[in-house]
């Protein structure tokens, strides 16, 4: 190979073959960073809820007739609706609960083992009924589910938990018929059943995967009573306009609202999509101009350099031979590149995560984004390269 | 002079249209990318009353559990809301020139029956001075007095949409509106107003929709409303509504104007002697840490803007970066292509100083069609980014980023255009005459 005088060219040329090398070393570093800003984004958005989120509709009752300040009024429409629900065709189960889960509103409380010197462990919770396990699609892992009388116990509840929160408040996996307090002893809940990991209220909360569930009568005059409805697989659409219309005849005092749970989950990720496509944006732009560059730059050599192409093909070099002579400089130019934008994509994610946020990238993004911009590289050498191989040999001996 | 340099750019430009076109794209994509995420982050950052911003202040004290405060990860954190009990007292304090606490409410509005159904609304359950506060322009009528807010009198502003909504847009002035219960009669409609951020309260997302309709605070009491914002607490609600007024649990935004330095002392040893009394009452056990933030301080306590605003507006500073480096390099293949040319002009007498000028000045006209064209993508790109998010918040450009964009295009342009205006200046005529 003919790595001589490539070398020789570059040093003679050194400003300009720095220029692009530092160009390419810094779009090494930039695009592998928005690369795993991105991947981190899509990886939140898609992890499993632990819900049945493409078969669940979700239900806003929002009372305005003053009947319903009367919480047997309440509870009497929260039965017939329910009743209403659980016998339409292709329902599967429903329950009324507090808040919707994933809808980014909620509640929170924290909770610790009963009589335990530590603080409070924060977890999200929802006032449900005992179907409630069913209507979401979450298996029980130990304990038994709710019966109709758990309901009923006034203050201390029989309480089912996540797994993720059973293990952080009982390390040693026996949280299992323990009873667990608040910020006082008084009223302790006892865990009576431990559920498969699952996603609340803000699925961004570092403290997601804490859910507890509190059989109870949900709702109320301002705060409205909402309802999860699981459907049969495939069942949900064209669904919604008939539970608002009927719900509506049962009792016309509210406003109902109905929206499936995949619609609400994608409200509350609108600004992970959103960064992604501007990511996506920043990065095939930030590819276009350095190969925009990366051409500029190879023409300019291939002008420059026309006497000593045709001097080169009348000494006996194919055309081939040329192509290879630029391919192979522009590929040591890029690779010098990229060796100075590995280090530059670990410092850049330093300082993201240092002083912004962001997390930390695997090396493989690095290994993958070296390869793209090598054949980038090539890619964009290669139309200058093959105009700089048509020189005639003849013009070499023209102009000398 | 100056039009012999732009003749002389403009004609070198002409020499290689479609090499110009890339080079003006080229510089352009750069500035585009950047104006555009510098203004997704200065509209977030940026002070949503600069007239007063120094002169409104948020209160916080510490009430919080004397085992535990409010924040494990932040020791000296105080709760970012206050309670009922404590804002009726500290409102006896007559230093502020305005004050009040307020918080959302989920309320029903009840048109006319043949206009349409019952609504939900979002309300602002106010005092009469949080139009003085917060200065929203009003379109009809004017603030309810503070006389209202006593008693309280059923008073209501609109906000322009549901003055829309429920009057079509006509001075309602004196009209009545039914909430929940009762009719309330119109004191003022407020043209559209959308303080970005929501700086008053940025509790449940700095950039969401303002409230729909204002009323009384006082109303609070025979209906019973819990805030539709946030609520804490360490300790019981209670058991009723009385009970949940006098707890702990913190749900109110409390802001006051102190104008002077004085008025701002005054009130922090007011504040101060507050917290005290309670202490002998046996509430407020934790040390003394009352804050008085102003505007901009307490936002960035909220910090109102995501941190991917500022990580996305560093990448494309770096992009600016990149595309400058591409134009040195671009440029300088151009000049020393003409070298020979220059030559000739130098042994002919031109001063190396008129050829540096010649081909800096040729950069800077790249560098404003760069710019021009840069703002005229950026707002494509913010119209792209403002369809990309569902909430209230619109992205556009204003005088000052498109000065800032301006200012970028001309650091670039003379940045990348400095060395190889040198290199091609500091050419060897003899060389380039020998050759020819």
């Amino acid at each position: 190979m003919q790595f001589g005088p490539i070398f020789r060219t570059l040093a003679h040329n050194k400003t300009r073959f720095i220029l692009i090398s530092i160009e390419v070393a810094l779009t090494l570093a930039i695009v592998v960073n928005c690369v795993n800003m991105m991947l981190h984004f899509r990886n939140q958005m898609n992890r499993p809820t632990g819900i049945d989120e493409q078969n669940i509709l979700t239900v806003l009752s929002q009372p305005f007739a003053p009947a319903f300040k009367e919480k047997g009024y309440l509870n009497n429409s929260r039965k017939a609706d329910l009743e209403w629900l659980r016998a339409m065709p292709g329902v599967k189960q429903a329950e009324a609960i507090s808040a919707i889960p994933l809808s980014g509103s909620g509640s929170s409380s924290g909770y610790k083992p009963l009589g335990a010197k530590m603080n409070t462990l924060s977890t999200g919770y929802f006032e449900t009924g005992i179907h409630v396990l069913d209507t979401v699609g979450v298996r029980l892992l130990e304990g038994r589910n709710f019966i109709e009388s758990d309901v009923n116990e006034a203050k201390s509840k029989n309480v089912i938990i996540t797994k993720g929160y059973a293990d952080r408040l009982f390390p040693d996996g026996n949280a299992l018929g323990k009873q667990i307090q608040g910020r006082t002893a008084e009223n302790p809940h006892t865990i009576v059943g431990i559920i498969e990991p699952m996603h609340g209220s803000w699925p961004r909360w570092r403290f997601a995967h804490h859910v507890t569930f509190i059989p109870d009568e949900p709702g109320g005059f301002n705060w409205g009573v909402r309802y999860l409805v699981r459907t049969e697989p495939g069942q949900l659409s064209g669904m919604a306009p008939k539970i608002e219309e009927q719900l509506l005849k049962l009792n016309n005092g509210r406003n109902i609202k109905v929206e499936s749970l995949a619609e609400i989950k994608a409200k509350t990720y609108e600004s992970n999509r959103a960064i992604i496509k501007m990511l996506s944006a920043v990065i095939f732009l930030l590819v276009f101009v350095t190969a925009l560059g990366i051409v500029g730059i190879t023409s300019f050599s291939v002008t420059e350099r026309t006497r000593h192409i045709g001097t080169r093909r009348a000494l006996g070099a194919r055309r081939i031979d040329i192509v290879q002579y630029f391919l192979l400089e522009n590929w040591i130019i890029t690779s010098a590149g990229v060796s100075v934008g590995i280090g530059l994509c670990y410092a850049l994610n330093y300082a993201l995560v240092t002083w912004v946020s962001g997390t930390k990238m695997d090396w493989r993004l690095v290994a993958i984004g070296v390869l793209m911009l090598w054949v980038t590289g090539l890619l964009s050498a290669l139309a200058p390269a093959v105009r700089g191989a048509r020189v005639s040999p003849a013009l070499a001996t023209r102009t000398v | 002079m100056l039009s012999y340099l732009l003749r002389m750019a403009v004609k070198s430009l002409k020499r290689n249209p479609i090499l110009s076109a890339l080079i003006v794209c080229g510089i352009g994509l750069g500035i585009a990318v950047s104006t555009t995420f510098i203004t997704t982050y200065h509209l977030m950052s940026s002070n949503p009353i600069p007239h007063k911003s120094d002169s409104l202040y948020y209160v916080e004290m510490d009430n919080w559990d004397p085992a535990r405060g409010w924040n494990d990860d932040k020791p000296g954190a105080v709760p970012n809301q206050i309670t009922y009990r404590d804002m009726i007292e500290i409102m006896k304090s007559n230093i502020p020139t305005h004050q009040g606490g307020s918080f959302k409410g989920s309320l029903y509005v009840y048109p006319p029956a043949q206009v349409a159904r019952p609504f939900k609304v979002v309300a602002r359950m106010c005092f009469s001075d949080f139009f003085a506060l917060f200065d929203p322009p009003f379109q009809y009528g004017s603030i309810w007095p503070r006389s209202a807010d006593k008693g309280p009198e059923q008073v209501i502003v609109l906000d322009y949409e549901t003055n829309q909504k429920l009057f079509g847009g006509q001075d309602s002035v004196g009209k009545t509106v039914r909430v929940e219960d009762r009719d309330f009669v119109v004191a003022g409609v407020l043209k559209p107003w959308q303080p970005q951020p929501k700086y008053y309260d940025p509790h449940n997302g700095a950039f969401e929709k303002a409230e729909q309709i204002y009323l009384p605070f006082e109303f609070l009491r025979p209906w019973e409303l819990h805030s539709a914002g946030n609520t804490s607490g360490w300790k019981n609600f209670g058991e009723n509504f009385k009970e949940y007024l006098a707890s702990e649990a913190v749900w109110i935004q409390m802001w006051v104007q102190l104008d002077s330095q004085k008025q701002k002392e005054a009130y922090r040893d007011f504040l101060n002697a507050y917290v005290n009394g309670q202490k002998k009452l046996g509430r407020m056990l934790r040390p003394t840490n009352n804050k008085l933030l102003p505007v901009m301080e307490w936002l960035k306590e909220e910090q109102v803007v995501p941190e991917e605003a500022t990580s996305l507006m560093l990448i494309s500073l770096l992009f600016l970066v990149v595309c400058a480096l591409n134009l040195i390099g671009i440029l300088l293949g151009k000049f020393l292509a003409r070298a020979p040319e220059i030559g000739v002009r130098r042994a002919l007498g031109a001063s190396k100083r008129a050829i540096f000028l010649q081909h800096i000045f040729e950069c800077e006209v790249v560098g404003i069609l760069g710019g021009a064209l840069g703002v005229l993508l950026s707002l494509l790109g913010l119209r792209a980014i403002n369809t990309l998010f569902e909430i209230n918040f619109r992205f556009h450009l204003d005088v000052k980023m498109v000065a800032a964009a301006a200012g970028l295009a001309l650091v670039a342009g003379l940045i990348a255009g400095l060395y190889p205006a040198w290199r091609i200046c500091s050419i060897q005529p003899a060389v380039y005459l020998k050759e020819q």
